[in-house]
């Protein structure tokens, strides 16, 4: 998957957290998760969750940690999938 | 290390069957932290309020640390909790939501949250609709003011406009010099001119909290 095809399907795992669509639309590799997209901390789990579900991949704690904006998000789920 | 930490899970915007998985929930709570949910006292507390317990406690724990740490990321597994004290949790309890003092008039779950070389005391706090935890030093609870309150809407900026008003209205009645705006430190954290107050938001769903502490002990 490209990074683009990665980030496409991001958002969707961010949908259900995100109360700004718009801003979700819009969302860059430096889109920050609570900062930008206002995802309350409560959902972070959720969402590593979901995104080893979708990519079928495993997300150690060290790496959920680096998961702070879209860019690193991306970063995690390329390198979990066996991609540089 | 003087701080201060807020954090509120609000028990209807959590998934209850999600939170009972171990999947989830080990992302987060150790083994040695869910052997502490078999010990008698915790008999009466349901599983999933045990797990958000637990992350609100780290998460008003980090917020503690973070405003000397401005870098530090939340990485909850990082945290442990130890010394649960459950001997204060009413499942039945109901108290009014404002203007607390301290936290020896309400039934309050007391622990510690160690992090690094540091050992952080938490008081939590549960309803049926909420759970909310509040990190300082130990000795400087008996002078921590907090509240909860239920807002209307739940989006982000309602929650921000609302906990903003509710802790200038707290101010004002404490004395504190308020032609304070409320800011936010590029950590994150709320701050007003005045350095000797520290205060700390959280918000969750339909509830919102904050915790205020003027003049250092």
């Amino acid at each position: 998957m490209t990074r683009q095809e990665i980030l496409d399907e991001l958002k969707k795992v961010l949908s259900p957290y995100t109360v700004d669509k718009e801003k979700l639309a819009q969302i860059d590799e430096n889109t920050d998760l609570i900062k930008d997209l206002k995802i309350n901390s409560a959902n972070l789990v959720d969402i590593i969750i979901d995104a080893e579900s979708k990519y079928n991949i495993e997300i150690d704690y060290d790496s959920a940690d680096r998961m702070t904006n879209v860019g690193s998000c991306i970063d995690v789920i390329s390198e979990k999938m066996g991609q540089a | 290390m003087i701080s201060i930490g807020n954090d509120i899970v609000s028990l209807h915007h959590i998934n209850k069957q999600r939170t009972c998985q171990r999947r989830f929930n080990s992302k987060f709570i150790t083994d040695s932290e869910l052997k502490l949910y078999s010990r008698p006292d915790a008999a009466q507390m349901p599983f999933e309020v045990f797990v958000w317990l637990l992350w609100s406690a780290k998460e008003s724990v980090y917020k503690f640390i973070k405003r000397h740490q401005p870098q530090l990321v939340f990485s909850p597994i990082k945290f442990t909790c130890r010394e649960i004290d459950l001997s204060g949790f009413s499942p039945a309890a109901s108290y009014q939501l404002c203007d607390h003092n301290g936290f020896n008039h309400v039934p309050a779950i007391a622990m510690k949250v160690a992090f690094q070389n540091e050992q952080i005391s938490v008081r939590s706090v549960i309803s049926p609709d909420y759970i909310v935890s509040f990190a300082a030093l130990k000795e400087s609870f008996s002078q921590m003011h907090w509240a909860v309150e239920r807002i209307n809407a739940a989006d982000p900026e309602s929650q921000s406009d609302a906990v903003r008003a509710l802790t200038l209205k707290k101010l004002k009645q404490l004395n504190v010099s308020v032609d304070a705006f409320i800011g936010k430190s590029p950590a994150g954290y709320p701050f007003v001119k005045d350095p000797d107050v520290l205060l700390s938001f959280a918000h969750h769903g339909q509830y919102v909290s904050y915790a205020i502490m003027t003049g250092h002990s």
